[in-house]
């Protein structure tokens, strides 16, 4: 498999960081925030919680979590 | 679209890599067809922001989450082949109007998202594009922390 596709770890939908991640897009997409904004901040925050994944690998984990 | 990318369906004339994705047996939702669509057109290599950005031009619904899971899928599937996204992430503009203007205090830890709005730093903004001879125009701010214990 592609590396940079390699997913980890698998955080349970009651994680903290998940709740985070999916609050803070929620939160910015309702305050009618753009896409990209309201994406990267979701990113940054999950990189907050899981500095050792490295950072070209964060989108392709928070987008299953996000719609 | 070159007429070898083009492979005629019984739904019509697919895009190359529609074509691989029913070759492949890949269920083709709305989205995942226009993202084929849409890379299939691409005569460079977009990234996937720059893929986001032509998406979004057709189908504004399509989220960016959207478009990770489906590169994901295509790659996965073999139906695209390994593109760097690398870890430079280009800057984009706000949708926002001035009458909202406003800024976000971002809690990493819990994913709190506190507004703001602080004149002094409008101005200070103004005035530093000022200095390097602009007008602003636009700009947009996000800050990330973490809280402050309380003192006892």
């Amino acid at each position: 498999m592609v590396d940079h596709l390699r997913i980890e770890p698998h955080c349970p939908v009651t994680a903290a960081c998940r709740q985070a991640v999916t609050r803070t897009y929620a939160t910015l997409k309702g305050s009618g925030a753009d896409e990209r904004v309201a994406f990267e901040a979701a990113e940054i925050v999950y990189s907050w919680h899981h500095p050792e994944v490295p950072r070209k690998r964060v989108p392709f984990v928070i987008a299953d979590w996000l719609p | 679209m070159a007429v070898e990318d083009e492979a005629v369906g019984e739904i019509g004339v697919l895009s190359r890599i529609e074509a691989l994705c029913a070759e492949k047996g890949l269920r083709m939702t709305e989205p995942r067809r226009v993202i084929a669509r849409v890379l299939s057109d691409s005569e460079d290599h977009p990234d996937a922001e720059e893929l986001y950005d032509r998406v979004k031009a057709i189908d504004s619904s399509i989220s960016m989450a959207t478009i990770y899971r489906t590169m994901k899928l295509f790659e996965e599937m073999s139906i695209v082949s390994k593109r760097d996204f690398g870890d430079g992430r280009a800057r984009y503009e706000r949708k926002s109007g001035p009458e909202d203007h406003h800024h976000h205090m971002i809690d990493v830890q819990s994913g709190e998202v506190i507004e703001f709005y602080n004149q002094e730093l409008e101005d200070l903004k103004k005035r530093i594009a000022h200095d390097l001879g602009f007008e602003l125009v636009d700009h947009h701010l996000e800050l990330f922390g973490v809280r402050l214990k309380k003192k006892h």
